[in-house]
């Protein structure tokens, strides 16, 4: 969109998106404002500038001079050079359907691919997926969510337990927007979460945490992501963890 | 002989993490992990939870340096925008299982939002806590609840009891006086680091 492209079709202006760059710098809009402002930007380098200057001043405003935690350092190096763990019984259980929630005939395209095999070597890595995990007022998400898949350049998923129940459908657009359409997840306690992952290669990668109530999400996944899955893990997730075997798993498609 | 990284360029560095020098993450771990801690531990008031946070920052880094481009500012910055994205992200993950009416506690939820408190006797953040302290009172609580409490700027506006236009306008006037005050002092971006 140029500056010259002055409004968005539902009434959305280029002022408004001007207006929002202060709070955007500082992760204070809805997905959904977030993402038309990262188009906007994405094609406007005055606006992009004033973003990365926002940026620059809360930096400074983030200093505090404070030193990291002895032992941080050592868990970085170690999970680097960690080989990946064979699955155990640490990893994440097995999520749980409610009794009587709609089943779906169709189920998950994992014949050809296994999961398990994916999953053999269980994540090293968690972050390096991670962009935004966003929630936000689930009505405009519904939207863009209809006009993704819609696409045909888009990707999709459908997330399937290994007994059929099918809990979660997940769709990405062309440029690695993706959106999951978790409101038909069961709740959780307060004390657990969901935690998306992604499988590239032979490695299943954190990219977000959900919380216990999701209802539509956005987050970003790069082209690599062939599989997507979801977890049950304690509140506040887990960095580097995860047994998509047995969780909830759809392949791209 | 590979060349001592304590006086390299942070972008120097990332391109040397770029070819799985450990040495040169380290160096940016020694530069830039106290910040990015501070921030999260800041954020997420919770030690544990704020070391994980910096812990993903890093192996980020490790993993994909190149989202890191060094002529749209400086390494600091980049961490600390990771940082503080995931730690609002944890943040929203736990209000999104309160009441609204937990999270328009007022009277509690703008303690502890003092920088003047918490930023350590430092030069830059001297002048940054005077800049800060300069702006117009809704400016600077707009910005400290967006950017410390990790609000939306609609909760902002809700908490405050303000319209949303008027906090995003006074977030963004607020960002660009305190770019201006700093600058005005010979603080940089860079200056922080």
């Amino acid at each position: 969109m140029s500056e010259t492209d002055d409004k968005y079709t539902d009434g959305w202006t280029t002022d408004d998106t001007d207006e929002l760059l202060g709070a955007y710098a500082l992760d204070a809009v809805e997905p959904e404002e977030r993402r038309r402002i990262e188009e906007y930007i994405a094609s406007n380098p005055r606006a992009a500038a004033e973003v990365q200057q926002h940026r620059e001043v809360a930096t400074m405003l983030a200093y505090t001079g404070s030193d990291a935690p002895d032992g941080l350092w050592d868990r970085i190096v170690a999970t680097i050079e960690e080989p990946a763990p064979a699955p155990g019984p640490e990893l994440a259980r097995v999520m749980p359907m409610d009794e009587g929630r709609r089943r779906r005939t169709r189920r998950a395209a994992l014949g050809r691919w296994s999961l398990a095999t994916a999953a053999a070597a269980v994540l090293a890595i968690s972050a390096a997926l991670v962009i935004d995990i966003g929630r936000g007022d689930p009505d405009p998400l519904r939207a863009a969510v209809e006009a993704v898949r819609a696409d045909r350049d888009s990707r999709a998923a459908e997330l399937v337990a290994a007994d059929g129940d099918l809990a979660v459908e997940v769709v990405i657009d062309e440029k690695g927007r993706g959106y999951l359409i978790g409101d038909v997840l069961p709740q959780l306690q307060r004390d657990q979460t969901y935690q998306l992952w992604g499988v590239v290669g032979d490695d299943v990668i954190s990219i977000g945490i959900l919380g216990p109530n999701p209802e539509i999400v956005t987050f970003t996944a790069r082209a690599e992501v062939a599989a997507i899955a979801i977890t049950i893990e304690p509140e506040g997730g887990v960095v580097s963890d995860g047994n998509p075997e047995g969780a909830y798993v759809g392949e791209l498609t | 002989m590979r060349r001592d990284l304590s006086d390299a360029s942070d972008a120097a560095l990332v391109v040397a993490i770029g070819r799985y020098r450990q040495d040169a993450l380290a160096e940016a771990y020694r530069r830039h992990a106290g910040a990015v801690f501070g921030l999260a531990k800041r954020l997420l008031r919770d030690q544990a939870r704020a070391e994980e946070v910096v812990q993903e920052v890093f192996l980020r880094l490790w993993n994909d340096p190149n989202r890191f481009d060094p002529d749209r500012g400086t390494l600091r910055s980049y961490l600390l925008a990771h940082c503080h994205g995931r730690s609002v992200d944890l943040i929203r993950s736990d209000t999104s299982r309160r009441s609204r009416e937990e999270r328009e506690a007022k009277a509690t939820a703008e303690e502890g939002y003092d920088v003047a408190h918490e930023v350590l006797d430092l030069a830059v953040a001297g002048h940054v806590r005077d800049a800060l302290d300069g702006l117009p009172d809704g400016e600077r609580r707009a910005i400290e609840l967006a950017y410390f409490g990790g609000r939306t700027y609609r909760e902002v506006a809700e908490q405050l009891g303000e319209a949303e236009g008027t906090v995003k306008s006074r977030i963004r006037a607020g960002l660009r006086r305190l770019r201006s005050e700093l600058v005005d002092v010979g603080i940089t971006a860079g200056g922080a680091t």
